[in-house]
C-alpha cells in the first residue's frame, strides 16, 4: 500500500511537470487582431497603408469623436466658430463661448458685455486631462500624431523593397510624409504661439516619436513647415517615372477621395498646391489689417507683425505659381462606411445644415451679409425658415441640405448626403485665387486683384455683376476681398485666421474689432451696424496636456502667449 | 495490478454487505433543547452509506446491526451518535451548533476543512438564507449577506450585472469582479446572474489575497464560488416553486419634472410667442416661438432675474408626466422544479427553472432565461467516485437598442450592461410634450423641441416603434469530476470544466425616411447608419472556456496512522490547474433597409463588418486566446484541536505575461489558535462562557491578468473605403508587462459567547471579525504621453495602490423556544483605498472616457480611488482661492446673502461657485452594514427581513444636472427668498448648471460641482418576507410542502439623495474608478412579490 501510494505521487508530479512543459508553447498567443509594424509593414503594400492611414487616421480622425467626428468638424469646428461663420449654443466644450465677443454694441447703441470672455475661459480650461472643456486640445493632437505618423513612415521607407522604379515610388512616399510634415507644422503655427519641431521616431518604438522639450516660438514651426514644403517640392522634381509616382499616389489618396476637385495629382500639380500653402504660410501669420474698411489700420499689440510689400510680393510669387483652376487638390470625401468622417457630422459644414433649430452649428449672421444682391449662392444653398434667437449668434438662415452642385450650377456650402460635400484639407483654387486678389489689391493693382475675386465668384456660379473695372478703391476692393474669402473659403479651416489677419478679432482698443454688422436680436429686430470687440486670444497657448508631460526647457519659447 | 485491485475491493463490498444481513429496526425521534421536533434530520449508520431522514413529527425508524453508531444530524445542530447496542428506540436531543462551528468549507483552502480549522476568513450563505429576489439570480440574492463585501445592484435594465467589491479597490483598468467558480471549477463564460439560484446549495465567498492565494494570478478580486445541489439520501424529492411579482422602478427622490412653468402667457394663461400667438404643436410635433416671461426667445433668458416658475400648465399647453409615460410597471415570473434524491452509491439532482421578465421601461421587452440543470454522481469502486455536473442555461431577451438591449462591442464577454442609451432621451423633453404624442399619420415624433428648449431631445417612444431587437445566448456549463480515495493517506481529484457561451444579438433599426420628423431635424434611430433608412446589426459572440484541476492530496494523522502521541494532522495538495479561454466576436451590418418586407439581411443595400471602436479597442471582427497555468502547493498541519498552520506558494504561467514565459510565484502562509480549548483551559469555567475562540492570520499574494495582448505592440488597421490601411496606435502597448500583484495580511477571530445558557433568551453571541491590509504593486493602467510624441498613453505597470478595512459578522440567537426562534444577524464592513504612488508624479485623468457628461475623476497620488472633481458651492463671504486670496472684496459683501446655504448674488440671483477645482470626495461608501432577522413560528410560518445600510456613499447627480439646462426640474418649483423677495426664481436655480465665479454662464454649463454631488446613503429593506406552510397546518395529504410566500423586495428606502436611488452607478459593472455617477442610470425596482413553493 505504502508503495502504491508512492507510485501515485511520483506519476502524478509526473504529469504536472509535463503539462507545464507542454503548455509553454502555447503562451505565445500573439495578437491575431492586430497588424504589426514587425510583421506588417515590411512590403511595398503594407508602407502605402501605413502612409494612407497614418494621414487619414491619425491625422484627421483619432480623437475627434465628440463633436462631430473629424478634424474637420472639431479643430475646423473653432475656427469657423473664432472666424464667427457659425454660433453654437450647447455647453458642449466651449462652442457656446470660444465665438462669442467680449462685447458687442446694436445699432440703437446698447452694449452687451461678456462676463466670461474668450481668453479668461481658454486659461480656465487648458488644465491637465480637461480635453473635454479645452479648445486647445484637439488641433495640437491631431497635428502631432499626423506628423507622428509621417515619421513612422520615413523611419521605414529606406529599409523596403519597392517594386518598378523603387526611386520614383520611394521619392512618391518621402513627398507625401514631407507634405504632410509641412501641414501639420503649418497648423500648429498658425494656431499655437510656440510648437515642437520632432523629426524623429523613438528608438525603442517606431510607432512614437521621439519627443524633445525645447518648445520654439511660431516663426520656427512655420519656417519648419517650409522646410518641409519645400523638401517636398525638391523630392517631387526627382521623381523620373511618372506612372510608378501615380500608382503609388494613386494607392496613398483613397479612391473615394479622387473625385471632384480630388484626384491623383501629377508632380506638377501637387507642386502647385505646394505653393499655395507656402503662400497661404506667409499670409495667414502676418496681419493685415483693414478695420472699419480702413486698409491702413494698424494693430497695437499682437503676437506677430503686418505684412510688408516683401510679404505681398512673396505671397503673389508663390500664388502666382499656385493651384490653378482645374488642379487636382486635396480632398475629403464622406462614406457611408469606412470613411474617416462621416456625411452627417464629420465636417463644420455638416453640423451647420439643416434647420438651425436643431443644428449644433448655426450660420451666422455675419457670414450671410456678405453676400452681394443677387448672389445665387445665398439663394440656392440658405432658407428662411425657422428662426434661431440667442443673443449674439441669433440667425433666420438655415443652410438647406441635400444640394448638388451638379443640378443647381452652385456651389454647395453644405450637403448630408453621404459622398457629397466635398471638405479641402489643403489649399483649393479659390484660395489661391484670393490670395492672388489680396496681394494685388495690396500691392496697387486693384482691377488686377479683383478679377481673381470676380474668377472666383464665377467660378462658385454667384452670378453676380463683375467687380473689376468698376473703379473701386482699395477699401472697396479690400471690402469685396473679405466678403469673397469668408463666403467662398468658409468651412475650409481658415476663417479665424482671415478675421485675425484684418484685426477684427483684436481688442477695440488696441485698433482692432468688427464694425458695420449684422445682428438678429432675440426680439426679432435685425441690426445692420453693430460693433463686436471679440478680443480673442490671437494665437493659442500650448495645450497643457503637452507642457505637464513634457515640461519646457529653459531655453525654451514661452508656451503661454504673453500678449494676452 | 490496478485491475486485481479494484476487483478485491469489489469482494471486500459483498462481503460486508453479507455480514451487514443482521440487524434490528430502531425507532427514534429527534428533538432540539426545546424539545420541537427537527424533520429532516439525517441519521446514518456510522461506517457505512445507509441512512434515512426524519419525519415531520422529528421521528424515525432504521435498521441497523446491534453493535452500530448511529449519527444523528441536522442543518444547524451539532450531530450527535449514539450506539445501537441494547437499544429500539433513541430519543436524541440536538444542540444547536454555535454559529456554523462544523460547517466545512473548501473555497481558498483547497481540500474540505471544517471552518474551526480556518486561518483565513471564508464566508458561506447556504441556500436557505437567499432571497427569493424577483432577478432569480444569484448575484443579486447576495446583497448584503457577505460581510466586508460591497455587493450593489447598479441598475435596473433586466439582465443587467450587479457591482461587486471585495476587500477594497486593487486594480485600475481590470475592475473588480471577483473569479466566479461553481463547483470547484471556474466559470469565465458565463455570468453570475446567468445561473439559477433554485439549485444552488451554498455560495462560499474569499475575499482577499490571503485567501485567495490559492488561485494565483487571477485571485486578487477574490473568489465566489457556488455549490449545485446535490441528491440527498432517501426517497426522491420533488420541490416545484412558483412566483410571480410586479416591478417598478424606485424613484426615492421623487424625481419629477416642473408642474409650474416661467414661460411667456396671455391672459388666459394660453403659453404665447412674443407677438402674442397662442402656441400649439406643428406637424412636427414640435412648437417655435416659446419664450421666457422675461428676457425674450432665448435660452439664457433663464438667467433673468425676473422670471419666476409659477404658471399651471392648463391652457393650450398641459403637463405630461414622463416618468409616468416611460416608466411602467413590469412584471417577473419564475418557475422552478427540483427533483432529486440518492441510493447508496448515487445521487442526482434535476432541476429545471424559468424567469421571465418584462422591462418597466414601456414594457418594450422581455428578458426569459431557462436553466436546466443535472448534477449526477456515483461510486464506481470504492474510494473512486465521478460527479457530472449540467448546466445548461437558454436566455432570450427582446429588449429594444437603447432600450436595454443586449448586444454591442464585447458585449459577449459578459459583465456588461445593457444598451440603455435612449430611456433617458426624454430627460431633456419639456414637460409639456407628451411622449406618446403621434404625428399626423399616427407614427412618434423623434425630436419634440421647442426652440432653444428641449433640444437635447430624444422620443423613447420613437425608439420603441422605430427599432427592435433579439438576444437569444446559450451557455453550457459542464463540469466532471473524478475522485479517488487511493487510501486513508492518499486521494486524487481531476476536475474538467467546459463552459461554452453563444450569444447572438439582432438589432434591426426600421427605415424611418417616411416619419416627417425624422426627415426635418435629422434625428433618427441607429447604430452604424448615417441617414434614417435603416440598418440590422448582428453581433456574434462565443465563448469557450476550459479548465483542468488536477489535485493530490497526502493526509495524516499522527495518532491513528503512526500510533504517535503527537496530536497532527497534516494535509499536503498539489495541484495543476490550467485555464484557456476563447472568445470570438464577429459584427456585422447591413444599411438601407425597405420600407415593405422582407426585412432581412438580404434586403440590405451594402453590408460591412463592423469597424473599429474606440473605445473598446476592436473591430467586428475578433478573437481573443488566454491561457495560463500554474501549479501549487500547499501544506496545512493541525495540531490537535487547538492549532494550525498552512502555507505554500502558487506559480503560474500566462499568456499575458510580458516575456510569456516567465512565471511569477504567489506565496501565502496562514494560522489560528483556539487559545481555550489548550489544556486546562479547555474545561475550565472561561470556555465555558466562551465555548469557541478563535485567533487567526493569513498572509498571502495574488496577482491581476494585464489585457490578454497588453504586451504585443501592433498597429491599429481599419479600412478607408476599399483599401486596407493601417495606422499608430493612440495607446502604445508594452512587451515587458508584468502581472498585478496585490499582498495581503488579514488577522481576525471567530468566536461564540454563551450569554444565557440553556435560556431562551439571547443564548448566545457569535461573531467573527476580520481585519485586512493589503497593497498591491505594478497595477497596470495607461500612462499619458505628451501629445507630441504621436500617441496619449503608454501601457505600463503604473500605479501602487493599498487599501484596507475590517468586516465582521455577528449572530444571535435571540429566542429559542418551543414555538418561536428567532434570529439576528447582522454582517458589517468597512473599506478605504487609495492610490499611493503613480510612475512618473502626474496625475492620471480619466474624466474623460467615462460617458458622464463632465464628471471628472483622477488617479492622483495620496488620494482614494474614484474620487470625482469639480467646483465647490460658495457658502458665504469669506470664501477664498486656494491661495488665500478672497472671492469677495469686503466692501462688496453687502451684495451678496446666503440662500439655502449657497452664497448668492442679489442682483443676479445666482448661486456662487469657485472657479478652482477642488476634489469633492471620495463616493464610495465609509460602511455597508446589514441586518437580518429571520422568524419563525412552530413549523410552518416564517418572517423574515434584511435591512441594507449603506453610510457614507456619494453620487454625483448627473441626471440632475441635466433637468437644470431648460430648468425643467422640478426643483424649479420651489420658492427661494433673496432680498426680502420669495418666488421660484429661475435665476437662482438655473445658476447651478450655468454659472461659476466670474460668468454668468458658458465655462459654468453643466460643468462638475458639488451642488450635485450628494448624499448618497440610504437604509433599505432590502428584503421582507412572509412564508405559510400550509401543508403543516392542515396536514395535507401527499404534500410534504405547500408554502405561501409574500416578498417584498427594496420596498422602503431611507436616504437624503434627491435622485432616483441612491444605489445605482452609471458606470459599466464593476469599474475601478467610476464609482459614484448618477448619469442617467435606470433605478433598481421595487417589487412586490408572492410565490408558491410546492414539495411532494
Amino acid at each position: 500500500m505504502y508503495k502504491n501510494k508512492f507510485v501515485h505521487a511520483v506519476f502524478f508530479m509526473g504529469f504536472i511537470a509535463l503539462g507545464t512543459a507542454s503548455c509553454k508553447k502555447q503562451l505565445n498567443v500573439g495578437n491575431p487582431n492586430s497588424p504589426s509594424l514587425l510583421v506588417n509593414v515590411t512590403t511595398e503594400a503594407g508602407l502605402i497603408s501605413q502612409a494612407q492611414g497614418g494621414v487619414y487616421t491619425n491625422g484627421f480622425y483619432n480623437g475627434d469623436g465628440w463633436l462631430g467626428n473629424s478634424y474637420f468638424s472639431l479643430p475646423y469646428g473653432y475656427i469657423e466658430l473664432m472666424g464667427d461663420v457659425v454660433g453654437a449654443d450647447a455647453s458642449n466644450n466651449q462652442i457656446t463661448t470660444i465665438g462669442y465677443p467680449d462685447y458687442f454694441i446694436l445699432d440703437d447703441g446698447t452694449k452687451t458685455t461678456n462676463g466670461s470672455p474668450q481668453i479668461s475661459l481658454i486659461r480656465t480650461y487648458n488644465i491637465f486631462g480637461g480635453s473635454a472643456n479645452n479648445p486647445l486640445y484637439y488641433q495640437w493632437l491631431n497635428m502631432y500624431a499626423l506628423n507622428a505618423a509621417c515619421n513612422t513612415v520615413l523611419s521605414l521607407v529606406d529599409g523596403i523593397r519597392f517594386s518598378g522604379d523603387s526611386v520614383s515610388r520611394v521619392n512618391t512616399l518621402k513627398a507625401w510624409c514631407y507634405w504632410w510634415k509641412g501641414y501639420a507644422y503649418a497648423s500648429i503655427g498658425t494656431m499655437y504661439y510656440s510648437g515642437l519641431i520632432i523629426d524623429s521616431v523613438n528608438k525603442s518604438n517606431s510607432t512614437i516619436s521621439a519627443v524633445n522639450n525645447n518648445y520654439l516660438i511660431k516663426d520656427s514651426i512655420i519656417a519648419r513647415s517650409n522646410y518641409y514644403l519645400n523638401l517636398a517640392a525638391t523630392t517631387l522634381s526627382g521623381i523620373s517615372s511618372s506612372s510608378d509616382y501615380a500608382t503609388v499616389l494613386g494607392q496613398l489618396i483613397p479612391s473615394f477621395c479622387q473625385v471632384g476637385n480630388g484626384g491623383v495629382l501629377t508632380t506638377a500639380m501637387w507642386t502647385r498646391n505646394i505653393n499655395t500653402m507656402l503662400a497661404r504660410n506667409v499670409l495667414l501669420n502676418k496681419l493685415s489689417p483693414f478695420v472699419n474698411n480702413d486698409p491702413n489700420a494698424t494693430i497695437t499689440k499682437s503676437s506677430t507683425t503686418a505684412m510688408t510689400t516683401a510679404d505681398w510680393n512673396s505671397v503673389l510669387t508663390y500664388a502666382t505659381n499656385g493651384i490653378q483652376n482645374g488642379d487636382y487638390v486635396f480632398t475629403g470625401r464622406s462614406l457611408a462606411s469606412n470613411g474617416f468622417f462621416t456625411a452627417t457630422g464629420g465636417t463644420a459644414a455638416a453640423l451647420t445644415t439643416g434647420p438651425n433649430t436643431s443644428t449644433t452649428f448655426k450660420i451666422s449672421e455675419r457670414y450671410i451679409q456678405n453676400f452681394n444682391t443677387g448672389d445665387k449662392r445665398l439663394a440656392t444653398d440658405f432658407r428662411m425658415a425657422s428662426l434661431y434667437k440667442n443673443n449674439f449668434f441669433g440667425t433666420r438662415y438655415s443652410i438647406i441640405d441635400s444640394l448638388q452642385q451638379s443640378t443647381t450650377g452652385v456651389y454647395v456650402i453644405g450637403n448630408k448626403l453621404v459622398g457629397e460635400y466635398e471638405v479641402y484639407i489643403a489649399g483649393s483654387y479659390e484660395e489661391n485665387a484670393l490670395m492672388l486678389a489680396e496681394a494685388n489689391i495690396r500691392l496697387g493693382n486693384i482691377d488686377a486683384g479683383l478679377a481673381y475675386v470676380d474668377a472666383v465668384r464665377t467660378y462658385q456660379g454667384a452670378s453676380v455683376a463683375v467687380v473689376s473695372g468698376t473703379g473701386l478703391t482699395t477699401a472697396l476692393a479690400l471690402k469685396e476681398l473679405t466678403k469673397e474669402r469668408r463666403i467662398s473659403l468658409v468651412f475650409r479651416g481658415i476663417s479665424f485666421y482671415d478675421n485675425r489677419r484684418w484685426g477684427w478679432t483684436y481688442d477695440i482698443a488696441n485698433g482692432g474689432g468688427s464694425y458695420g454688422n449684422h445682428l438678429y436680436t432675440v426680439a426679432g429686430s435685425l441690426n445692420t451696424n453693430v460693433t463686436i470687440n471679440y478680443n480673442f486670444l490671437d494665437y493659442w497657448d500650448v495645450p497643457a496636456d503637452e507642457t505637464t508631460l513634457n515640461v519646457p526647457s529653459a531655453t525654451s519659447a514661452k508656451v503661454i502667449n504673453p500678449n494676452f | 495490478m490496478r485491475k486485481l485491485h479494484q476487483s478485491m475491493l469489489c469482494l471486500l463490498m459483498l462481503f460486508t454487505l453479507g455480514v451487514q444481513a443482521q440487524t434490528k429496526e430502531i425507532t427514534g425521534k429527534i428533538t432540539d433543547a426545546s424539545g420541537a421536533p427537527i424533520p429532516s434530520a439525517t441519521i446514518r449508520i456510522k461506517g457505512t452509506r445507509t441512512g434515512t431522514s426524519s419525519e415531520m413529527d422529528g421521528t424515525f425508524k432504521i435498521n441497523a446491526s446491534s453493535n452500530a453508531i448511529l449519527v444523528i444530524s441536522g442543518v444547524g445542530y451539532e450531530p450527535k451518535e449514539f450506539k445501537t447496542t441494547g437499544l429500539s428506540t433513541i430519543s436524541a436531543q440536538l444542540s444547536i451548533d454555535s454559529k456554523s462551528l462544523s460547517e466545512v468549507v473548501v473555497t481558498g483552502v483547497g481540500t474540505a476543512t471544517s471552518k474551526k480549522r480556518l486561518g483565513i476568513a471564508v464566508q458561506s450563505v447556504s441556500a436557505d438564507k437567499l432571497p427569493p429576489a424577483p432577478t432569480a439570480s444569484i448575484d443579486q440574492a447576495l446583497v448584503g449577506k457577505i460581510p466586508g463585501a460591497q455587493i450593489s445592484s447598479v441598475s435596473g435594465n433586466p439582465g443587467d450585472p450587479v457591482n461587486i467589491v471585495l476587500r477594497g479597490i486593487n486594480t485600475v483598468q481590470n475592475g473588480t469582479k471577483p473569479l466566479i467558480m461553481v463547483d470547484g471549477i471556474q466559470v469565465s463564460a458565463t455570468d453570475i446572474n446567468s445561473l439559477d439560484l433554485s439549485n444552488v446549495e451554498r455560495v462560499e465567498v474569499v475575499q482577499g489575497a490571503a485567501s485567495a492565494s490559492l488561485y494565483g494570478a487571477q485571485g486578487a478580486n477574490g473568489v465566489i464560488q457556488i455549490f449545485t445541489k446535490k441528491g440527498r439520501h432517501g426517497p426522491a424529492v420533488i420541490n416545484y416553486s412558483t412566483s410571480y411579482s410586479g416591478n417598478q422602478y424606485i424613484n426615492q427622490g421623487k424625481v419629477h419634472k416642473a408642474q409650474l412653468h416661467p414661460y411667456l402667457t396671455d391672459a388666459s394663461n394660453n403659453i404665447v410667442d412674443a407677438s402674442g400667438n397662442i402656441l400649439a404643436y406643428d406637424q412636427y410635433g414640435s412648437i417655435s416661438g416659446i419664450s421666457y416671461t422675461y428676457g425674450g426667445a432665448t435660452r439664457y433668458a433663464i438667467l433673468n432675474t425676473k422670471n419666476v416658475s409659477n404658471k399651471a400648465y392648463n391652457a393650450n399647453l398641459k403637463y405630461y408626466d414622463h416618468f409616468k409615460e416611460v416608466f411602467q410597471t413590469g412584471s417577473t415570473l419564475n418557475n422552478a422544479i427540483n427533483i432529486s434524491g440518492a441510493s447508496d452509491k448515487s445521487d442526482y439532482a434535476i432541476s429545471v427553472a424559468n424567469n421571465h421578465t418584462v422591462s418597466p421601461v414601456m414594457k418594450n421587452g422581455y428578458v426569459d432565461r431557462s436553466n436546466l440543470t443535472a448534477n449526477l454522481g456515483t461510486e464506481l469502486f470504492k474510494g473512486f467516485k465521478i460527479r457530472s455536473i449540467t448546466q445548461l442555461v437558454y436566455t432570450r431577451n427582446t429588449l429594444h437598442p437603447g432600450l436595454g438591449a443586449a448586444g454591442g462591442y464585447l458585449y459577449g464577454k459578459g459583465n456588461q450592461i445593457g444598451n440603455v442609451g435612449n430611456i433617458y432621451g426624454f430627460l431633456n423633453t419639456s414637460p409639456f410634450f407628451s411622449l406618446k404624442a403621434k404625428l399626423a399619420d399616427g407614427t412618434s415624433p423623434n425630436y419634440q423641441t421647442a426652440d432653444f428648449v428641449s433640444i437635447n431631445a430624444t422620443n423613447p417612444y420613437y425608439v420603441q416603434e422605430y427599432n427592435s431587437g433579439l438576444d437569444n445566448k446559450i451557455d453550457i456549463i459542464q463540469n466532471f469530476d473524478a475522485d479517488y480515495k487511493v487510501n486513508k493517506f492518499v486521494e486524487l481529484d481531476a476536475k474538467y470544466g467546459i463552459n461554452y457561451r453563444t450569444e447572438n444579438a439582432k438589432w434591426t433599426y426600421f427605415n424611418q425616411s417616411q416619419n416627417i420628423n425624422s426627415n426635418y431635424y435629422g434625428a433618427y434611430t441607429s447604430y452604424f447608419a448615417p441617414d434614417n433608412t435603416g440598418e440590422i446589426d448582428n453581433w456574434q459572440y462565443n465563448t469557450t472556456f476550459q479548465n483542468f484541476l488536477a489535485s493530490a492530496y497526502i493526509k495524516t494523522d499522527f495518532q491513528k496512522d503512526f500510533n504517535s502521541k503527537l496530536p497532527i494532522q497534516t494535509s499536503t495538495q498539489i495541484s495543476f490547474d490550467y485555464r484557456k479561454n476563447n472568445y470570438k466576436e464577429y459584427d456585422t451590418y447591413g444599411l438601407g433597409l425597405p420600407l415593405a418586407p422582407p426585412i432581412n439581411m438580404a434586403s440590405t443595400s451594402t453590408q460591412g463588418v463592423a469597424p473599429y471602436n474606440a473605445t473598446t479597442n476592436t473591430n467586428g471582427d475578433y478573437v481573443e486566446p488566454f491561457i495560463t497555468y500554474g501549479f501549487l502547493v500547499n501544506q496545512k498541519i493541525d495540531f490537535g484541536d487547538y492549532a494550525g498552520v498552512s502555507g505554500g506558494f502558487r506559480s503560474d504561467w500566462s499568456s499575458a505575461f510580458g516575456g510569456g514565459s516567465k512565471p511569477f510565484t504567489f506565496p501565502h502562509v496562514d494560522g489560528y489558535i483556539l487559545p481555550l480549548s489548550l489544556g486546562s483551559l479547555k474545561d475550565s469555567k472561561a470556555s465555558d462562557i466562551l465555548p469557541y475562540f478563535k485567533l487567526r492570520a493569513g498572509y498571502g499574494e495574488a496577482g491581476i491578468q494585464p489585457g490578454p495582448f497588453d504586451r504585443y505592440p501592433v498597429i491599429s488597421q481599419g479600412n478607408l473605403g476599399s483599401s486596407l490601411s493601417y495606422s499608430n496606435p493612440i495607446i502604445s502597448q508594452n512587451p515587458n508587462l508584468q502581472v498585478e500583484v496585490s499582498k495581503e495580511f488579514e488577522a481576525g477571530t471567530d468566536f461564540s459567547i454563551t450569554t444565557n445558557k440553556g435560556g431562551t433568551w439571547f443564548s448566545a453571541i457569535n461573531g467573527q471579525f476580520t481585519y485586512w491590509k493589503r497593497k498591491s504593486k505594478n497595477v497596470i493602467y495607461t500612462v499619458p504621453t505628451p501629445l507630441s510624441s504621436g500617441a496619449t498613453g503608454i501601457l505600463n505597470n503604473a500605479i501602487d495602490m493599498s487599501s484596507k478595512g475590517f468586516e465582521f459578522q455577528v449572530s444571535i440567537p435571540v429566542l429559542q423556544s418551543k414555538n418561536f426562534t428567532w434570529n439576528f444577524t447582522t454582517n458589517f464592513g468597512h473599506q478605504v483605498s487609495m492610490i499611493d504612488k503613480i510612475a512618473g508624479g502626474v496625475d492620471i485623468p480619466t474624466g474623460t472616457e467615462d460617458n458622464t457628461g463632465s464628471t471628472f475623476e483622477i488617479l492622483s497620488a495620496g488620494h482614494k480611488i474614484g474620487q470625482i472633481y469639480g467646483y465647490k458651492t460658495i457658502r458665504n463671504v469669506n470664501q477664498t482661492y486656494q491661495d488665500g486670496t478672497p472671492y469677495i472684496a469686503k466692501a462688496d459683501a453687502g451684495k451678496y446673502q446666503v440662500v439655502n446655504n449657497t452664497l448668492v448674488d442679489t442682483a443676479t440671483k445666482g448661486i456662487m461657485f469657485t472657479n478652482e477645482k477642488y476634489s469633492l470626495g471620495d463616493p464610495n461608501p465609509k460602511f455597508n452594514v446589514s441586518f437580518i432577522n429571520e422568524i419563525t413560528y412552530k413549523d410552518f410560518l416564517t418572517f423574515s427581513f434584511q435591512f441594507d445600510w449603506v453610510y457614507g456613499s456619494h453620487l454625483y447627480n448627473q441626471t440632475k444636472e441635466w433637468l437644470y439646462r431648460d430648468g425643467i426640474s422640478g426643483d424649479f418649483t420651489k420658492p427661494v427668498t433673496i432680498n426680502g423677495q420669495t418666488g421660484a426664481y429661475t435665476a437662482y436655480w438655473a445658476s447651478a448648471y450655468y454659472g461659476l465665479w466670474g460668468s454668468a454662464h458658458g465655462s459654468g454649463n453643466d460643468a462638475t460641482k458639488d451642488y450635485f454631488y450628494e448624499d448618497a446613503s440610504f437604509l433599505r429593506l432590502r428584503n421582507v418576507s412572509l412564508a405559510l406552510d400550509i401543508a403543516k397546518v392542515a396536514k395535507v395529504k401527499y404534500f410534504k410542502k405547500l408554502q405561501l410566500v409574500l416578498t417584498g423586495r427594496n420596498i422602503l428606502t431611507v436616504t437624503k439623495y434627491t435622485g432616483f436611488d441612491p444605489e445605482i452607478n452609471s458606470s459599466n459593472a464593476n469599474s475601478s474608478f467610476v464609482r459614484g455617477i448618477d448619469g442617467n442610470t435606470i433605478p433598481n425596482i421595487k417589487s412586490y412579490q408572492v410565490g408558491l413553493n410546492v414539495g411532494f
